[in-house]
Parts: structure tokens; C-alpha cells; sequence
């Protein structure tokens, strides 16, 4: 009885060990130019028609897309293979090629999520293209393990980072800089990444 | 004796009356009054720069006011904050009652604090000093009269939530102290906008509705409806099987519909957007956690 419970017991603490395979830096040499590729046709895809992809099961067969329109956010969720998705994205004015490009660049960096994001410098509107990449983990308990993923963040323009590598403010510079509520690291002066336990 | 009846008809008149003052919105937008503010806006002229706000510049305080007149359904809540609970009661008195909403803010631009209804908005030191200076928030950012609005109510309304974290330091709109529970979300409806609130559902536990959609179409014929809603699982975040059971988000439902597949088809408003959403019923029950409606004004004929 007493082997049991302390075989219990270590099933349980068990049960909260993941094995996570965490390098955003390695990940992004690696797969650097597929990263910059998908992000340099979503840029071009998403400034003429806001929107946003994204996988919500990670055997990258169920999709979620988000279409902006001046007045109404449409969200809607399709197999991958689904027709019906074409239709919708071209009944709303989307170039279809170039969204089933993108998610099939998406789907050979295994990435889970896209899209661009607001910020503000002076007052002055700036965009940043948002993807993540759930890490590779083990868990012997699926059902408590809680994922993790690489955010990268792309920008057009240089950014400033502090002597440890830390994303700053660019109007004040002792402040870092918070994206989706996270401090970023530096891969060079237009790329940077966290950790985050949420794709988006 | 005599004295007794006295007493209980006086407090039977008040309560009369009390309840003949309770208000109910109109199910268009308040044009008029919407036309009011902005005149009203237009006689303000320039404003001196506030004592009580150092980091809100006077010039793009009326802008944002005026642009949340203009374009009611376009303000911000921020991108990670809790102020969706506020926003929602935003989306109400931005329809109802544009006028209300801008001498209020007008007020509490000039003089530190301000009556919304019998509501006394005196925000905190601290919240005055961080208003305006809100960042990486999305539009939030270069909305400072928004960010003194929803301030101001976090500061102002409490419930048990807020139990552990009462005092406004910076950054702790993403936090608990910003949040709002199903009674807190009522509460401010029934003070701000002197709303008969009727609510079914709770912070834990789901509402024991047969047909919730049935129930909510049928409440949305009649009124406005804001749901209480499990957003880790309305909208995923992560890819893990287990997801919190505890409602989230509140959201103002603006229409609900069964599409050919049987889907469920839901428009709501929950800051900045109005988004439409397709979900299986499955989800859609299992999402709710507290329905809060008020009925429309009766149109006179």
C-alpha cells in the first residue's frame, strides 16, 4: 500500500515534467529563410487586406482564419483541405493563391500562428508581423502538459536592444519594449523572440 | 401605529418611484443625443491642460472623446488588459446616452472627478499620474481619454476579484485589479446606467438553461444582451488539452443566428470590433457562463 502511494506520488510529480527542446536561436537559423519568406508574403498579402492565420490543431488540420474589414472582424475555423475556405476568402475580396501560399510555407516551418500587429512610436502608427511555432516537447502525461512556443516578431524598421539583448523603447530607451504583454530578445536589429505559452 | 403607515406608505412611494426611474435603452443608436455631444464638444473650444492629468495632452483628449462620438463602436480596450468588462458597459452608454458620457469626461478632465449619474468617478493618484501614458496596448496607446475612463472605473468599482489587489500600481491593468465578476459587471450596469439588470449564470458555475440559444434569441428579441464567456476556449490561445474552466471575457452580443450547417453564427462587440464568430452548439453552451439583459424601451406608437 505504501509502495503504491509513493508510486502515486511520483506519477504525479511526473505528470508536471515536460521535456521541452527550447532554441528560438538555433530554430531561426535553421529555418531562417522559409521564416523570412512566409512573413515577407503575409507582409505584402496583409497590407492590402488585413489578416490573420492561424492552426488550431497541431496536426495542422484545422485552420482559423481572421478576416478585418473597415467595420467587422469575421472569424471562421475549416479543415485544411475544406473548399469551402477559398470561396469565403474570395467572396470577401482575398487573394486566394497568395493565403494558400502562406499557409503552406506555415505548414513546412510548422508554424501556428500570423499576424501583424500595432504599435506606437511618437504617436505614429507601426506594424510588426507576429508567428509562432509551438516548441517540440515530451510530456508522459499529455492532458497537464501546457506548450510552449517561439514568438518571433518581424519589423521594417531597425530596433534597439540593451547590452543583455532586450528589445527596447525606441523613444525612451531605459524601457523595454512589451509586445502581446512579453518582453523580446534579440535575433538581429529586425528580428526578435520569446517564449510564450500562447500562440497569439 | 398610525405613525407606522405613515412610515411604510412613504417607503412604498419611494421604492415606486425608484423603480419608475429605472431606465432602458433604446434598441437604435441615440441620434439625437449623439448630435448634442458633439455640439457640445464643438462649444468646449480648447482645453487648458489639466492639474489633475500631467500626462494627457487637452488636444487629443477631444479627439479621442470626439472620435468615440463620431465612431462609437471603435474604441479600444487594449490588447491584454482586463478592461473588457468596461468596454462592454462603454458600448451601452456610447449608444444610449453620448451626451451623459462626454459632460462626464469633460469633467473629470477639469476637475479630477466627475458624476455619472450618482456615480462619483474620483480616481487614485496613481491612476492619474499613469493615465496617458499607457503603452503597447494597440490603439490604447494614443487614446489617453479612454485610458482615463477605463482607469477610472477599475479604480472606482470593486468586487471580490479585486479582493487582493485594491491599489493601482503601473501595469496592473493586465491584472486582477482590473477584472470583474458577474455581480460587479451587473452592479456597474444597474449604477452607471440605472438599468433593471436580469442575470442568469455565475462566475463558476454554468447557467441550468435548456436552450441556451433559444433563451438568448429570445432575450435579444426583446433587449440588449452581454455574455460572461470562457474565451480560452471560444477563442484557443494554446494547443493544450486541459483549458481553464472559468468564463474570461465579457462581450456584448449584437445578433445570433443558426447557420445551414447548424452552426451557430454569433456577432458581438468586445472592444474595438465588432467580430463574427461560427461555432458548433456544443461550444456555444459550454462557453457560456452568465447571461446579464435589459429590455428595450417600449416604442410608443
Amino acid at each position: 500500500m505504501k509502495s503504491l502511494s509513493r508510486i502515486l506520488l511520483v506519477l504525479f510529480f511526473l505528470a508536471g515534467c515536460t521535456v521541452s527542446k527550447v532554441y528560438p536561436e538555433k530554430y531561426y537559423s535553421e529555418n531562417k529563410e522559409l521564416l523570412h519568406q512566409t512573413e515577407s508574403i503575409y507582409r505584402k498579402a496583409s497590407a492590402k487586406k488585413t489578416f490573420a492565420l492561424g492552426f488550431t490543431s497541431l496536426d495542422f488540420s484545422s485552420i482559423s482564419i481572421e478576416l478585418k474589414t473597415d467595420t467587422v472582424r469575421y472569424i471562421y475555423d475549416f479543415p485544411v483541405e475544406d473548399q469551402r475556405m477559398n470561396d469565403t476568402l474570395q467572396k470577401l475580396g482575398y487573394d486566394v493563391g497568395t493565403i494558400q501560399a502562406v499557409i503552406t510555407n506555415m505548414k513546412k516551418i510548422k508554424a501556428t500562428w500570423i499576424n501583424t500587429l500595432d504599435y506606437y512610436v511618437d504617436g505614429n502608427p507601426q506594424t510588426l508581423s507576429f508567428l509562432s511555432v509551438p516548441v517540440k516537447q515530451f510530456s508522459l502525461f499529455p492532458l497537464m502538459q501546457k506548450r510552449k512556443y517561439y514568438i518571433y516578431t518581424f519589423y521594417n524598421k531597425l530596433q534597439a536592444y540593451d547590452a543583455v539583448g532586450r528589445l527596447l523603447d525606441k523613444k525612451n530607451k531605459r524601457q523595454l519594449r512589451r509586445v502581446n504583454g512579453q518582453h523580446f530578445y534579440r535575433i538581429n536589429d529586425w528580428v526578435s523572440y520569446t517564449i510564450s505559452g500562447k500562440f497569439r | 401605529m398610525r405613525y407606522s403607515i405613515v412610515i411604510l406608505l412613504l417607503l412604498a412611494t419611494v421604492s415606486y418611484n425608484g423603480y419608475s426611474q429605472l431606465r432602458r435603452p433604446a434598441k437604435e443608436f441615440n441620434e439625437p443625443e449623439r448630435l448634442k455631444a458633439l455640439e457640445y464638444l464643438q462649444s468646449m473650444g480648447t482645453l487648458q491642460k489639466s492639474i489633475y492629468w500631467p500626462n494627457v495632452n487637452p488636444d487629443r483628449f477631444i479627439a479621442n472623446i470626439k472620435s468615440n462620438v463620431e465612431n462609437p463602436y471603435t474604441f479600444s480596450t487594449g490588447r491584454g488588459t482586463s478592461f473588457c468588462s468596461y468596454g462592454a458597459l462603454s458600448y451601452t452608454c456610447l449608444k444610449n446616452e453620448p451626451y451623459r458620457y462626454v459632460v462626464c469626461m469633460l469633467q473629470l478632465y477639469k476637475n479630477g472627478k466627475a458624476n455619472y449619474r450618482k456615480v462619483m468617478l474620483s480616481p487614485s493618484d496613481s491612476v492619474k499620474v499613469v493615465a496617458g501614458t499607457i503603452r503597447y496596448q494597440g490603439d490604447l496607446d494614443i487614446n489617453p481619454a479612454d485610458q482615463i475612463w477605463f482607469l477610472s472605473l477599475a479604480d472606482h468599482f470593486k468586487g471580490y476579484v479585486n479582493f487582493f489587489n485594491r491599489k493601482y500600481d503601473r501595469g496592473d491593468e493586465n491584472t486582477l485589479w482590473a477584472a470583474a465578476n458577474l455581480a460587479k459587471f451587473n452592479r456597474m450596469l444597474r449604477k452607471m446606467c440605472k438599468y433593471k439588470i436580469n442575470s442568469r449564470g455565475s462566475d463558476f458555475i454554468r447557467p441550468w438553461i435548456g436552450n441556451k440559444y433559444e433563451f438568448i434569441k429570445q432575450k435579444m428579441a426583446e433587449g440588449e444582451v452581454y455574455l460572461y464567456i470562457n474565451n480560452a476556449v471560444f477563442r484557443k490561445k494554446n494547443h493544450n488539452l486541459t483549458q481553464l474552466i472559468v468564463p474570461t471575457h465579457f462581450i456584448v452580443l449584437t445578433s445570433l443566428e443558426k447557420n445551414e450547417k447548424g452552426e451557430i453564427v454569433v456577432k458581438y462587440w468586445d472592444g474595438s470590433y465588432k467580430t463574427q464568430k461560427e461555432t458548433s452548439l456544443k461550444a456555444f453552451r459550454k462557453i457560456i457562463y452568465g447571461i446579464s439583459w435589459v429590455k428595450y424601451q417600449e416604442v410608443q406608437l
